[in-house]
């Protein structure tokens, strides 16, 4: 039996062109289509048909507030469209994942807990998958 | 417009910033990690051939035709 194991992992992550990996510890990107509902009568089970795209991805980072840091990077992007790419490797195979056109809706700008690193999440909207 | 890389997260500071497709510029700039550059490109001269090609190799090969 021929088993695949991949542990996760990035080995490039930048957001609107500024690398972000060493602020990153969880990486989510999920493509997906509207599901629309197209059964009618006669038909005896739920029918459904592709719609449009509505990707997200969704990432944890540590939050810094120096300059060129997880702050600067996402501030000016709130309300606003920018390009993800993230790079894996698995062993000699490398996958390059863009999202290009996504919107990210809000940011978290103070978040964290006694005793703790702060972390937001942040997550980009929509965009064209490549 | 050209702009210049500030931050080491964009790329090599000082070098030429040119933003790839969906890239956000006006983000960039409001980070800090890139400005605007007051001065214009202009493309680098193309090395004009040398007048001062050996002539003595031309000679040597049209005689030999």
């Amino acid at each position: 039996m021929a088993t695949a194991v991949y542990l996760s992992n990035l080995s490039a992550l930048t957001v609107n062109g500024v690398d972000l990996l060493q602020q990153v510890t969880a990486f989510n990107y999920t493509k997906a289509k509207d599901q629309l509902e197209a059964t009618s009568y006669g038909d005896l089970s739920r029918v459904y048909v592709g719609g449009l795209f509505d990707n997200q991805i969704t990432m944890s980072l540590y939050m810094s507030y120096i300059a060129g840091e997880t702050f600067d990077t996402l501030n000016p992007l709130t309300g606003s469209n920018t390009t993800v790419v993230a790079t894996i490797v698995d062993g000699a195979v490398t996958t390059v994942l863009t999202l290009t056109g996504c919107y990210l809706p809000s940011l978290g700008v103070i978040s964290g807990s006694l005793g703790e690193l702060s972390v937001v999440d942040v997550e980009f909207n929509g965009g064209t998958f490549s | 417009m050209t702009y210049i890389v500030v931050s080491h997260k964009v790329g090599r500071p000082g070098d030429v910033y040119i933003p790839a497709e969906g890239v956000n510029v006006a983000a960039l700039l409001d980070g800090g990690f890139i400005v605007e550059s007051t001065k214009t490109v202009t493309k680098s001269a193309k090395p004009k051939p040398s007048k001062t090609a050996d002539p003595t190799t031309e000679a040597t090969q049209s005689d030999e035709e």
